[in-house]
């Protein structure tokens, strides 16, 4: 059939009726081929097919039933077979009907509408056949579809298989399965909402799952959820995993160094780009390091890319084993929540970046740096020989040296360039007033720890006067260190930094030992005296603080109520538990507690009722201005009444002047220790100073005092910090 | 419907010899060419029609009852298409005594038929004359 003709075959032995047919149908734009019996017109149909057959059933050689069936067994059932029958005759209409008519004209024929009815019949037949077409072509889609499509009902049974790809096992589709059957209960829970979904929204849904297909291997399908009625939803369901591999291997591509496995520069910059508003946030630190070998174009140009290659894999495993963060925490550090972390990266050829977010202390960055240069001198080992390199490395912080990733890293940069040219092998920070900052504490670092290694830490005591009885009977104990070459360096410059690294702890335990063993020294010698000590808010916290003090009275041989633990406010104002246990302990052990630098903090009277300690030093603040200061008197005087009160014994520190002395005995200060009396002094010394008594002149009354009678204080020991 | 075939219906005479209806109706179909058509078909009417009478006296003087239902039956079918009513209805019946094997009542009918078919013709030719 072409589109525009349309070609019927009439088959009537009445040659009016052909006749009439004819021009009838040629009026209505068909072509006519007629034939005037059965057989006639099976040969015009076989010599060309129409795309119509109108047979009158009486017929000469083969009625029209036998034609009929003739044909439609040889053509399918989409030819339309037209029968004209007797109108009154019921049979003949029936039996058409079985020998596949497609329809039938009854007779007599009405002239003058028999073209209109062709007309629909052609219609009709024309609407058949684009459907056909569109399922055939439906049918070639779902073919070509790599997908499996099906229909599924409410109840999430498959109703139909539309097509299956070959590739796809994402599901075992058959008719008549639950959806159940072939999918776990988590992933049919995402058709069934995908589908109440597609259906309140009248959209299509999309979904991508995971299955399981073995140990090693997930299975990615995408879903696509359209609702056909009320009743039906159409699911197509496809393979993805190819894609979702590629796109992981293009990530790994564009955000990894292929010869490292390392984060590339890219890669590196989105990281500092997120890092920045985290530390922004959090008010914490950022360092970026820039590492650089030293010469190792050189070593590439000389022995190759491929040992080039080796090397830089070599270096970048040294630097993840050299960046772990666990390494990293110094002492003490181990609790914080803020971890620091690492982010390594390589940028370029032999360039390589460390990000290190929650940078505690700036000096950090610059072990790492060391730590980093150091690893990097070690011999790599190729195949056939060794190279020796160094490594320049340059370090940028966060906020100081830039506000965004491209200056840090430019600054890092630069940074890196300072180092090389202070000679290679070598770190630097971008602001060099920090190197030489930062190499000092961290020199100061490594000589303490000498220091406690070769016995430089001296210890000087200052004796306590006891009001009562006129002399001295105890004394505090406090460390000196004589640096090596750079002489007496004072505890405020040292033990910040050793609460800093952990140091804290062991250089605590020096001064406990050795103070309790310079103490039975001098009852060796008969001098009995009571050893204070002070403990760090650090060495409080420490769990093993208590077995630690009684490990070293036992190995000194020191009774334990010789020995007094000063402590301060700070170390006990969390209130814990914790903190009164370890109080209570140590005293159960009858070993005295002091409270130190009392009323500088914040001093809680209710808490206070419930610590179990022995006595409170008042702090020298108050002393200084006790006899110039109304206020401080005053303080002085309620602090000497509370502890009365509660039955603690009162130390008053920073005595310089006979006055002071006299108002705080008459008050009823218990302890005295000041320059007033004795300068801290060796262990030696401190024999020598055993008979000594001193007299403390009767004061005028104190009303009396006026400004400008306060002597001027002689050197003093200033205590700013707590320190053993 | 199978009742009316079993039983021979009276002889009916329908008066309308030419259905004018009909006749304007094949006219209709083709007005570009005027009574071309018309005049066509009727000399095949008249062609044909000679012929079948001549069979149905034959078959009827044969007492071949399948013959006369046949040519009956065409009979019927052409008188119809042109309007001839009444002659297609005496053919219908002729064509049921046939299949009937009523060899009597279709010798009756015979006259009848005869006499309906020259009227038939009368007015087919006066037709004829006219255009």
């Amino acid at each position: 059939m072409t589109t525009d003709t349309f070609n019927i075959l009439v088959a009537d032995d009445d040659a009016i009726v052909r006749c009439l047919m004819q021009v009838a149908l040629e009026q209505a734009g068909f072509t006519v081929t007629l034939a005037c019996d059965g057989e006639d017109a099976i040969r015009k149909f076989d010599a060309s097919p129409p795309d119509m057959v109108m047979l009158d059933v009486e017929m000469p050689h083969k009625n029209g039933y036998d034609v009929c069936s003739y044909l439609r067994q040889k053509t399918g059932n989409e030819l339309p077979i037209i029968m004209v029958t007797g109108m009154d005759n019921v049979q003949s209409i029936n039996q058409a009907f079985d020998s596949g008519a497609t329809d039938f004209i009854p007779k007599p024929i009405n002239w003058s509408l028999i073209r209109y009815r062709v007309l629909y019949l052609k219609r009709a037949y024309l609407n058949l056949v684009d459907l056909k077409h569109a399922n055939a072509r439906s049918k070639a889609i779902f073919n070509a579809i790599p997908d499996a499509m099906f229909i599924l009902n409410n109840e999430g049974i498959i109703i139909e298989r539309l097509s299956q790809s070959a590739r796809s096992s994402c599901l075992k589709i058959s008719p008549g399965n639950a959806l159940s059957q072939s999918l776990p209960d988590n992933i049919v829970k995402i058709y069934h909402d995908a589908i109440k979904l597609a259906r309140k929204n009248n959209s299509v849904e999309h979904y991508e799952y995971q299955l399981k297909q073995d140990q090693h291997n997930n299975q990615h399908c995408e879903c696509r959820i359209v609702t056909i009625d009320s009743q039906e939803t159409l699911c197509l369901v496809r393979d993805i995993t190819d894609r979702i591999d590629s796109e992981s291997k293009i990530f790994r591509l564009a955000y990894f160094d292929v010869l490292t496995g390392l984060p590339n520069r890219l890669s590196f910059l989105e990281h500092l780009k997120r890092e920045i508003p985290r530390a922004k946030h959090a008010n914490t630190k950022l360092a970026i390091l820039f590492m650089d070998l030293d010469g190792f174009k050189s070593i590439n140009d000389a022995i190759g890319h491929n040992a080039g290659d080796l090397v830089l894999q070599s270096a970048a495993k040294r630097l993840q084993k050299g960046t772990r963060s666990s390494d990293f925490l110094a002492y003490g550090q181990q609790n914080e929540a803020n971890e620091q972390e690492t982010e390594l990266a390589r940028i370029g050829g032999d360039e390589f970046t460390i990000i290190i977010s929650n940078l505690q202390r700036t000096e950090n960055a610059l072990i790492m740096a060391h730590r980093i240069r150091e690893a990097m001198q070690q011999p790599f080992h190729l195949d056939n020989r060794d190279v020796i390199l160094t490594a320049s490395i340059g370090i940028a912080l966060y906020p100081d040296d830039g506000k965004d990733a491209e200056t840090l890293l430019k600054h890092a940069d630069t940074a890196m360039y300072h180092a090389k040219n202070e000679g290679r092998n070598n770190c630097q920070f971008y602001n060099s007033m920090l190197t030489h900052q930062a190499e000092k504490r961290l020199n100061l670092e490594n000589d303490l720890r000498s220091a406690l290694l070769n016995n430089d830490f001296q210890l000087a005591y200052q004796p306590q006067f006891d009001t009562q009885s006129g002399s001295f009977k105890s004394v505090e104990a406090l460390i000196r260190w004589q640096h090596p070459t750079q002489g007496y360096i004072p505890p405020l410059d040292f033990i910040p930094i050793a609460e800093e690294n952990g140091l804290i702890i062991p250089i605590g335990e020096w001064v406990l030992r050795t103070a309790c063993s310079e103490a039975i020294q001098w009852q060796n010698r008969g001098l009995c005296l009571r050893v204070s000590v002070n403990l760090s808010p650090l060495q409080f916290k420490n769990p093993d603080l208590v077995k630690s003090v009684l490990d070293i009275l036992r190995e000194t041989g020191l009774s334990p109520n010789n020995l007094v633990l000063e402590v301060t406010e700070s170390a006990l104002m969390d209130h814990s538990q914790e903190t009164l246990n370890t109080l209570n302990t140590l005293r159960n052990y009858n070993i005295e507690i002091s409270l130190d630098d009392f009323g500088t903090g914040y001093s809680s009277m209710k808490y206070l009722k419930h610590l179990p300690i022995n006595n409170i030093k008042v702090d020298k603040i108050f002393v200084d201005d006790m006899l110039n200061d109304r206020d401080s008197l005053a303080i002085i005087r309620s602090i000497i009444s509370l502890s009365s009160n509660l039955g603690f014994t009162v130390t008053a520190e920073g005595i310089e002047t006979n006055n002071q002395a006299a108002v705080l005995k008459s008050l009823g200060c218990n302890t005295l220790q000041g320059y007033y009396f004795s300068k801290p002094v060796s262990s030696q010394e401190i024999l020598s100073l055993s008979d000594k008594h001193w007299h403390i002149q009767e004061e005028k009354p104190i009303e009396t005092f006026s400004k400008t009678n306060d002597t001027p204080p002689i050197t003093k020991e200033v205590k700013h910090s707590r320190y053993p | 419907m199978g009742t009316k075939y079993s039983g021979i219906t009276p002889e009916s005479d329908n008066s309308i010899i030419l259905n004018q209806i009909q006749i304007s109706s094949i006219r209709d179909l083709d007005p570009a060419n005027g009574d071309e058509l018309l005049n066509k078909i009727l000399h095949t009417f008249l062609e044909t029609s000679i012929e079948l009478i001549r069979q149905i006296e034959e078959a009827v003087k044969n007492e071949n009852a399948e013959d006369i239902s046949h040519a009956a039956h065409s009979l019927k079918s052409c008188s119809a298409n042109i309007g001839a009513e009444s002659l297609s209805e005496i053919a219908k019946n002729m064509e049921l005594y046939g299949r009937a094997c009523e060899l009597e009542q279709a010798r009756q009918l015979m006259n009848n038929m005869q006499q309906r078919y020259q009227e038939t013709t009368i007015e087919i030719k006066k037709l004829l004359n006219q255009s």
